[in-house]
């Protein structure tokens, strides 16, 4: 028994993700979704601090620990009018820390990113991974990958300079592109952050991968999204989802090193992730916030953004919702 | 990627200098039970307070690795925080005692960090509800004393000032029960009188030379007692440890004597004890303020740990 037996303020309590239960990885097993914190960013320039997202996000995610509280146990999303039974989701997801990156340089760190993923992948449970900048996508990568290469799902972020010298490439696709741990064959590229070149756009059509742009996804239903998932998903590799702060419009949130004016909204981008949500989603990673961005600790509409997008990823992976459309009367 | 190790390992979400969490059936007389208390409503002063729980979290488990280093771990259990709502005076501290009496029936010591001083007295209720027959005195660090006089009905003081006199009128002894330590600066004439029957030690006295002499002094005071309610406000450190603390004509005292202080206390029985009036100001972990406050609360653990004065 609790000794207090109500729920808390944001900055209370036990700061888990969404006040999600504890768990180790030795405890997962397939049913479960398990959040990993990732406190990795490349620690140069004025502007660092994405490294304290995993912490932020925590905090924000703390205003949905409604599963949590036995007086919200069916709860209805407000915006699309569905009643939601909160159980499975106390059942199934759990909070399993930080990866073990104190005082690691480095290489290592990424190597324990690597290597905590690819565990909690062999224990059959998915994971979502919160960064952190875009350094922690290609471990992470890596440790999905087992003979097989990943099929992958950008959201936002820089397109790879397919077969160019990826020396300068800020693409955090680029080396598992190059690697062979994500096969371009299997990738799809969703409102990314810059104009992709002529020479990528063929590369990628050639490979038989898919590119959508931010002004296109509006227009897609979440159904078609939801089966060019699926099909992603049938590949023998695992399937991972990375979503970069970038993907949202930057008046929205303003808390990215790399602001956008043409992004997607939050209601777009979350019926998309509900949608990819439907397939079998091994890895979701989420990076790209720096919450030192305009002081630290308040929170800021682009946590608030992150984690309500986050939202629609668990209602969908863990089948709560099929979709977050209206629907209808 | 080379295949996973067995037992990979993370680091946990942030809890009470690295405290395993657990409820109330996880305590016994063996434990130190961790809580926190996110109220700083009362006591007259900007919100922050109520941060000092969150931010001793995520500080105290990166400290462990090296200040907590030997720290009996196998002992500790965070236990949450308490809750505080309704946020009206009396039903706040009805709820907060009734909460400290079930942690303290368990057996367990009951630790509280964070909050501010001005919701002691609900929390030494709780330990007499738990132990009615238990004669408790109330060894408090603090640059104030907070002996305003206390009629019975609240004032239009902020609860803060007044909170000292109103768990003397819980002790049997009354301010007789009562001992101030670090105290500094200005007091008022009606506080100064107030004070007179307690065992009043300033924060001077306590950075001189005769400190050892002090700390029989309060020994003596103190075996009086079965049970001691140790309450330590952030305020009496010193300004270089705690920013706004203090003016500079007289300053608080450095952490190693707050420390010092509390190591005197191993033999005393402290079944309950409050760390309150740290002000984080939203910073981040690795600050001053919030390393001081949490290497006092490393040794506040250490003076409640089984082991050191059992529970008489």
């Amino acid at each position: 028994m609790s000794v207090r037996t109500t729920p808390l303020p944001r900055m209370a309590g036990d700061l888990t993700f969404m006040r999600a239960r504890r768990a180790t990885i030795e405890e997962l097993g397939p049913d479960n979704l398990a959040v990993l914190g990732a406190p990795l960013e490349r620690n140069w320039g004025p502007k660092s601090g994405c490294r304290f997202g995993p912490r932020a996000l925590r905090e924000t995610s703390v205003y949905f620990g409604w599963h949590a509280n036995p007086q919200f146990s069916q709860p209805v999303d407000v915006d699309a009018r569905k009643r939601i039974d909160t159980s499975s989701i106390h059942d199934r997801l759990v909070d399993i820390g930080d990866v073990a990156l104190n005082n690691a340089e480095g290489s290592r760190g990424k190597q324990a990113i690597g290597m905590t993923i690819a565990a909690i992948r062999t224990r059959g449970a998915a994971s979502i991974l919160l960064g952190g900048d875009d350094e922690v996508v290609a471990p992470a990568l890596s440790g999905l990958r087992t003979e097989n290469p990943c099929s992958l799902i950008q959201i936002g972020g820089i397109v790879p300079s397919c077969g160019r010298d990826i020396g300068d490439d800020r693409s955090s696709a680029s080396r598992p592109v190059a690697a062979g741990d994500v096969a371009l064959a299997s990738t799809l590229f969703i409102a990314p952050a810059q104009v992709p070149t002529a020479e990528f756009c063929t590369d990628l059509a050639k490979a038989g991968g898919q590119l959508i742009e931010a002004r296109h996804l509006p227009g897609m239903s979440s159904g078609k999204i939801a089966d060019i998932s699926k099909r992603l998903a049938a590949g023998k590799g695992a399937l991972a989802v990375h979503l970069d702060l970038t993907a949202l419009s930057a008046p929205l949130h303003g808390m990215s090193n790399t602001p956008r004016f043409d992004g997607l909204s939050v209601a777009v981008l979350q019926n998309a992730l509900a949608a990819i949500g439907q397939a079998p989603v091994d890895c979701f990673i989420m990076t790209g916030l720096n919450p030192t961005l305009s002081g630290l600790s308040i929170v800021k509409t682009g946590q608030r953004l992150l984690v309500t997008l986050l939202l629609g990823f668990i209602y969908g992976r863990l089948r709560v919702l099929s979709s977050l459309e209206r629907e209808s009367a | 990627m080379t295949a996973p190790p067995d037992r990979m390992r993370t680091i946990p979400v942030a809890t009470f200098f690295g405290a395993r969490t657990g409820t109330l059936q996880d305590l016994t007389s063996n434990h130190v039970a961790m809580t926190g208390l996110h109220c700083d409503h009362f006591g007259g002063r900007p919100p922050a307070a109520r941060f000092a729980a969150r931010q001793i979290r995520y500080c105290g488990t990166e400290l462990h690795s090296s200040v907590g280093r030997n720290l009996r771990r196998e002992h500790l259990v965070d236990i949450d925080d308490l809750k505080v709502f309704p946020l009206e005076p009396v039903r706040t501290e009805d709820v907060i005692s009734e909460q400290c009496a079930r942690v303290i029936d368990t057996g367990a010591r009951l630790l509280i960090l964070g909050g501010d001083y001005s919701l002691a007295p609900a929390l030494l209720g709780g330990a007499l509800r738990a132990q009615p027959g238990a004669s408790y005195g109330l060894l408090r660090l603090s640059s104030n004393m907070d002996l305003q006089s206390f009629d019975g009905e609240r004032t239009n003081l902020p609860e803060r000032r007044i909170t000292t006199s109103r768990i003397a009128s819980m002790l049997a002894g009354g301010v007789h029960d009562v001992a101030l330590l670090g105290v500094r600066g200005l007091v008022t004439t009606e506080e100064s009188n107030c004070a007179a029957g307690t065992l009043l030690v300033t924060a001077g006295q306590l950075r001189g030379d005769g400190r050892s002499r002090i700390i029989d002094r309060l020994l003596c005071w103190a075996n009086g007692f079965s049970a001691i309610f140790l309450s330590i406000d952030a305020d009496v450190l010193a300004g270089a440890a705690v920013e706004q603390a203090t003016l500079p004509e007289s300053p608080g005292l450095p952490a190693e004597t707050v420390v010092c202080v509390l190591r005197s206390l191993h033999n005393l029985a402290i079944p309950i004890a409050h760390l309150a009036g740290h002000r984080p100001d939203f910073d981040l972990t690795g600050r001053s303020a919030t390393e001081a406050v949490a290497a006092i609360g490393l040794e506040l653990i250490e003076a409640m740990l089984p082991g050191h004065g059992p529970c008489r």
